[in-house]
């Protein structure tokens, strides 16, 4: 795929980060956490009336209000505005929401159109006073860092100066029964890239992030957007493609319209399911762009597929600890078991580079990629 | 109709470039299936597919047929942006349905429970491997597709984009799409857009 790089004049800093998964709260204790603890996943038989290993947020921490996902959100957004010294959410700032399912449990108590994505759009610009109407992105598990790619993007076109991201998903009986008759749910916590991996954990989660031209407006920014791409496997609805094609042509989006090359790249942070079919695409696709030696993650084993949020929440995680000068381990490795050559950490690293280079894959063949660099030092 | 290649669907009333290719006979999954008929296209999964992903396929195919506006175009560098209001839910509810009564639903059914499933099977039918974008909204939100579209065709090197609304639930089922490129987009303001999506 040919991408003409088009000069940008312009820098799109991250900064005013939120995040709630079964890990807990913010960003600087959940990587705390990650680095001293083990994984939040855990054995429930209560929940959804299945046994399952699931990654679930633990509700004291939620504010009131009606619905599970609106107070997820709202546990993110009310820090991340008062951070920014509650601004006007005038036209030139966009709304980028990601979700795969929304409040799906709506659907079960026979309010269908509760069940509707768009619902968390109402809310968002109705709570936070958006001038412009929220977008809601739903590009199955790419949702997330497909919406860093777009949001990214329309601030370099100038469409908005400002941007607020929000990935969530909650877990559900709906999705978690889906996935169990694809026989896609792991009985243990989920083991990415693991050679004994049987399936993924589901997980709920939430993640805020402003992007913006004006890096001004953070007192602490975390780090730059340089570029994203999205692409179709053209393959299978539900099973990734055996040749990684769509993710390989994401990631070759994403660093033709960066400039940058494999070599340019320091970290890895992966979709790493935990599915056999999966990881052995992601494996298959990095080693096709030269990325084999590069320090990768998945950080799935933590908290579980937090599906719509899990791209937000992952690269945010994963660039906080870059600016640490860590890369995490891939929790849950313990032999490495994937077809082609990946350097998978089974233990933290320190690490002097700061290009991050983040993927997710969903059903119905989509792809995503997105580059991040870690703040200067 | 302003020169942009498009199709429309309401409730089994398609057309392509403005000319008759099916018409309505009351039954909503009869009229998908005839107006995927008027296309003469084969395509052995069609019955099988969920009715949203029915409705991307018939309102999209046509570009791609002999003398379609993406005909012998490089596979590549066609990007797609899809918006409704309903996405899934017209599966959602017969999976929910299933889910109560059994406690236990069919995974075929489950893989369409997501909105950008219509896509990723449009995708696989013409082998397109392009940037696509499942947005959701209310109502058409043309000032966040023209957005999606430019973003597709200047910062994710496509080519031209299929652009459009589709949306199915309780039986009511609206598509409209169109393709564009970066010259006709520049070409047309917003109203001119509009005017396709909403003749009747």
């Amino acid at each position: 795929m040919e991408v003409e790089k088009i000069p940008v004049n312009m820098t799109v800093t991250l900064g005013a980060a939120h995040i709630l998964s079964p890990l807990g709260e913010g960003l600087a204790a959940s990587v705390e956490r990650m680095r001293n603890g083990g994984t939040a996943l855990q054995r429930t038989s209560t929940a959804f009336d299945t046994p399952a290993v699931l990654g679930m947020i633990s509700s004291e921490l939620l504010p009131q209000g009606p619905q599970r996902i609106q107070r997820l959100i709202d546990r993110c957004m009310q820090p991340l505005v008062r951070e920014l010294g509650n601004p006007e959410f005038t036209d030139r700032w966009g709304c980028y929401l990601a979700t795969t399912k929304g409040d799906i449990a709506a659907l079960e108590n026979g309010n269908a159109p509760g069940a509707a994505l768009s619902v968390i759009a109402d809310h968002v610009q109705r709570t936070y006073g958006f001038t412009k109407r929220p977008w809601v992105i739903s590009n199955a598990c790419a949702s997330g860092t497909s919406a860093i790619a777009i949001a990214g993007a329309a601030i370099e076109r100038g469409f908005v100066d400002h941007a607020v991201i929000i990935g969530v998903d909650v877990l559900s009986r709906f999705v978690l029964r889906g996935f169990q008759a694809l026989h896609a749910v792991s009985e243990d916590p989920c083991l990415p890239f693991d050679a004994k991996r049987n399936g993924t954990s589901l997980g709920e989660g939430c993640a805020a992030v402003v992007l913006t031209k004006n890096a001004s407006i953070f007192k602490d920014p975390l780090g730059t957007f340089v570029g994203g791409g999205i692409a179709h496997d053209a393959n299978h609805i539900s099973g990734p493609s055996r040749t990684g094609e769509g993710l390989m042509r994401a990631i070759q989006c994403a660093m033709k319209r960066s400039n940058v090359n494999a070599s340019g790249i320091h970290v890895i942070n992966a979709h790493g399911t935990g599915t056999d079919y999966n990881d052995a695409m992601e494996s298959i696709a990095f080693e096709r762009c030269a990325l084999s030696e590069v320090p990768l993650s998945g950080y799935k084993g933590w908290f579980g597929h937090t599906l719509g949020a899990a791209g937000v929440l992952e690269s945010l995680l994963a660039l906080h600890a870059l600016n640490a000068g860590l890369v995490l381990r891939s929790e849950g490795l313990s032999e490495l078991g994937v077809p082609s050559m990946v350097n998978v950490l089974t233990k933290d690293m320190k690490i002097e580079g700061d290009l991050l280079l983040k993927t997710s894959s969903g059903f119905g063949g989509c792809n995503a990629a997105i580059l991040l660099r870690a703040k200067k030092k | 109709m302003n020169g942009l290649a498009h199709t429309r669907y309401r409730n089994g009333h398609f057309t392509v470039d403005g000319k008759l290719f099916a018409e309505p006979t009351g039954s909503p999954d009869t009229d998908l299936n005839n107006a995927w008929s008027s296309l003469g296209i084969e395509l052995p999964r069609f019955p099988r597919m969920d009715r949203s992903s029915k409705l991307v396929a018939i309102g999209g195919s046509a570009f791609f047929i002999e003398g379609g506006a993406l005909a012998g175009h490089s596979k590549d560098t066609i990007g797609m942006v899809i918006m409704g209001t309903h996405g899934s839910m017209d599966t959602d509810l017969k999976y929910q349905t299933q889910l109560d009564a059994d406690n236990h639903a069919g995974p075929g059914m489950f893989v369409y429970t997501l909105p950008n499933i219509a896509m990723g099977e449009f995708s696989i039918q013409h082998g397109l491997h392009g940037s696509g974008l499942c947005l959701l909204n209310n109502a058409l939100d043309l000032a966040q597709m023209r957005e999606a579209c430019e973003i597709l065709l200047h910062e994710h090197g496509m080519e031209s984009v299929i652009c459009g609304w589709s949306d199915i639930f309780a039986d009511q089922a609206t598509a409209t799409f169109m393709v564009v490129t970066e010259r006709t987009l520049a070409d047309r303001n917003s109203a001119e857009l509009e005017k396709i999506f909403n003749d009747h």
